[in-house]
């Protein structure tokens, strides 16, 4: 057993110098059993994510300068910006986060719902909001059918696809109220997604009564 | 299967429970870990059988973490739970995908260690857990254990008893609540390391040398170490020479199960925070001080009320109703405001582990770990088993200041450590 004297303690074998001060044990004998793994440092520093991050950030900080430089304002290079801002939250964190399918789809549509109502914003100013009214709605639709096929083909997490199926249509129905408050009509768009939401709930209360009553007891607590 | 006895697949997390997984952040996630090192290197395939047999008897470990809308909630998993071989470092963040486990079992030269997420259980729901997941590993090995003791048997029955919640059960109204102003307290500070770096700092001492000292003293080891601690602080709060000096509190875990009775394997487990003022004091003032705030102020009565403050807090209406993300934001801010900004360190004492005598030619010690803490960079803990102790520091900072001025202490009265950690 070596010691160090400085604090006074005994070292472990495997050890070369005191874990306290630094200082270098004494009576050294042959090292035995490792007691923790040895870490790979340059395992944890997820270098790749960090030069991606940077050329991200250095991108759009130079695509800003070149449009302040040449426009005297920031016009075009948004376009950028939201692109890279895209990618990240849609793509980028669910991919690095490692997301479930059901969690990359809701945060791939909710992209391409953001990525209308840019378009249409820098089109005329949402003063037709087609995107709201037109584009979302089918974004949506697209997006029940998805879950629907998945709902019937994936039998493990089929709970959380009934879940986000009765999301969607809380959300239609939401949009509804939101649409005659907003702009004092509602187009056919919300109406046949919250159509479809309801049919697909009937659904799942007839069909799969157990496994989607159960699931939404466990996500409502009662 | 032994999970239909419970008729549902699903569990409402306990009151103490409840607060880890929305305060958690990417730093932090509340993971605790208990490790038995043996005399023998592991064989991962015994302890794979073990951990496949042991598993149904602990209900409340087959479970995953899932989302409500108003709460998280456990829900069963179907599939069992694989080893690990430990190749990073203790206490690593545990991803809560709502399909895994929130526990890990790892595997790493003589060492078995059991990880879990706080929100399944505490120190003491962990360490039967363990005791018999290595009693059954120590019987695939030969083992013929005759008197298991009070080790859960992998083939009994799990009881209605050992999944309950006993904060809510044990809530008594009329005894009052806790008053919860408290100022902040002094920490120590230093360089952190990278995300996900927890360097682990151990003394190893015979048990006896710590008793007599303790007993010197006229007090219990845990009120020792406590004390051993807190002067450790104090020394460094002195040295720094701030102009505005804080109390040093150390944070104990209480033992709710002996108090009132209860056989839950899930969280019941309260704490007292001992509290020191910033003046010059011998070690002797120190442990007199610190030994009548723990037999004093840890009393039913006052267990009783940080029952009532925790429960009271989750039955109010206007909480009861908030959805998750709005629970998970004042509990983040609560945490941060009344959580470890109000002591300066951790101390868990899991006291003397007993096993089976015929464990003793398997198992060499156990040992305890506290994983990163959100805002502190230090904490303590103590397992003592066959007549040796284990006091263990974990931190994210780089420098072993405290662990250093804590065994100078030690060593000082006597006691022979022998130190390892797994930063070279």
């Amino acid at each position: 057993m070596k010691q160090c004297r400085k604090c006074s303690v005994y070292v472990d074998d495997d050890l070369t110098n005191c874990p306290l001060c630094g200082a270098l044990a004494h009576e050294e004998t042959s090292p035995t059993i490792y007691e923790y793994p040895t870490v790979d440092l340059k395992k944890q520093r997820k270098l790749f994510l960090k030069i991606s991050l940077f050329i991200s950030i250095f991108t759009v900080i130079l695509v800003a300068a070149i449009n302040i430089a040449v426009n005297h304002k920031i016009s075009w290079s948004l376009h950028v910006l939201f692109a890279f801002a895209i990618i990240w939250i849609c793509i980028g964190r669910p991919i690095i986060k490692r997301f479930s399918v059901r969690k990359h789809l809701t945060w791939n549509f909710l992209g391409v719902i953001a990525l209308l109502f840019y378009i249409n914003a820098w089109v005329n100013k949402l003063a037709d909001p087609w995107a709201f009214t037109l584009g979302a709605p089918i974004a949506v639709l697209t997006w029940q059918t998805v879950l629907e096929i998945l709902t019937l083909a994936h039998k493990g997490g089929r709970g959380n696809y009934q879940i986000s199926l009765t999301k969607l249509f809380a959300f239609s129905a939401i949009c509804i109220g939101i649409s005659f408050i907003w702009l004092k009509t509602c187009g056919w768009g919300w109406y046949v997604c919250t159509a479809r939401g309801f049919i697909d709930v009937l659904t799942l209360s007839f069909f799969a009564k157990d496994s989607y009553f159960g699931e939404l007891k466990r996500r409502l607590h009662v | 299967m032994k999970k239909a006895m419970f008729d549902k697949e699903w569990f409402k997390l306990d009151n103490a429970a409840k607060i880890y997984p929305a305060a958690r952040s990417s730093r932090w996630n509340a993971v605790f870990r208990m490790s038995v090192v043996l005399k023998e290197e592991v064989d991962p395939e015994l302890l794979q059988q073990a951990l496949d047999d042991v598993i149904d008897r602990f209900p409340t470990y087959r479970m995953t973490l899932k989302k409500g809308f108003f709460w998280y909630y456990f829900q069963f998993l179907d599939h069992k739970p694989k080893i690990e071989k430990e190749t990073d470092y203790p206490c690593k963040m545990m991803r809560l995908t709502g399909r895994d486990y929130v526990f890990r079992v790892l595997y790493h030269s003589h060492r078995i260690a059991v990880e879990v997420f706080h929100s399944i259980t505490d120190g003491t729901g962990n360490i039967t857990f363990l005791k018999t997941l290595v009693m059954r590993y120590c019987e695939l090995c030969g083992a013929h254990i005759e008197n298991v003791g009070d080790i859960l048997h992998y083939d009994d029955d799990p009881t209605p008893e050992e999944v309950e919640d006993s904060f809510s059960r044990f809530i008594d109204k009329s005894k009052g609540t806790l008053p919860r102003k408290e100022p902040a307290a002094y920490q120590i500070k230093g360089q952190r390391e990278r995300r996900g770096i927890l360097n682990v700092t151990q003394g190893r001492m015979p048990f006896e040398q710590l008793h007599s000292v303790a007993k010197s003293y006229g007090c219990t080891v845990n009120t020792y170490l406590t004390a051993a601690l807190a002067y450790a602080l104090l020394k460094r709060q002195l040295y720094e020479k701030r102009s505005k000096k804080k109390p040093i509190r150390v944070q104990v875990p209480i033992n709710l199960r002996k108090i009132f009775g209860s056989e839950t394997l899930r969280n019941f487990a309260g704490y007292y925070n001992t509290n020191l003022t910033p003046e010059e004091k011998t070690f002797e003032e120190v442990v007199k001080e610190l030994d009548a705030q723990l037999k004093e102020k840890i009393t039913p009565d006052y267990c009783q009320k940080f029952i009532n403050s925790n429960v009271a807090l989750e039955k109010n209406p206007i909480i009861k109703v908030a959805p998750r993300f709005l629970k998970t934001f004042f509990m983040n801010l609560s945490f941060y405001l009344v959580g470890e900004n109000l002591m300066s360190c951790t101390f868990s004492n899991i006291g003397n582990v007993v096993t089976p005598k015929e464990m003793y030619d398997y198992i060499d010690r156990f040992e305890f770990v506290l994983g990163p803490q959100k805002y502190m960079n230090n904490s303590m803990t103590c397992a003592s088993y066959n007549g040796v102790s284990v006091v263990t520091f974990s931190r994210t900072s780089q420098d072993p200041i405290l662990e250093r001025d804590f065994f100078k202490i030690l060593t000082e009265h006597g006691i022979e450590v022998t130190v390892n950690s797994n930063r070279r």
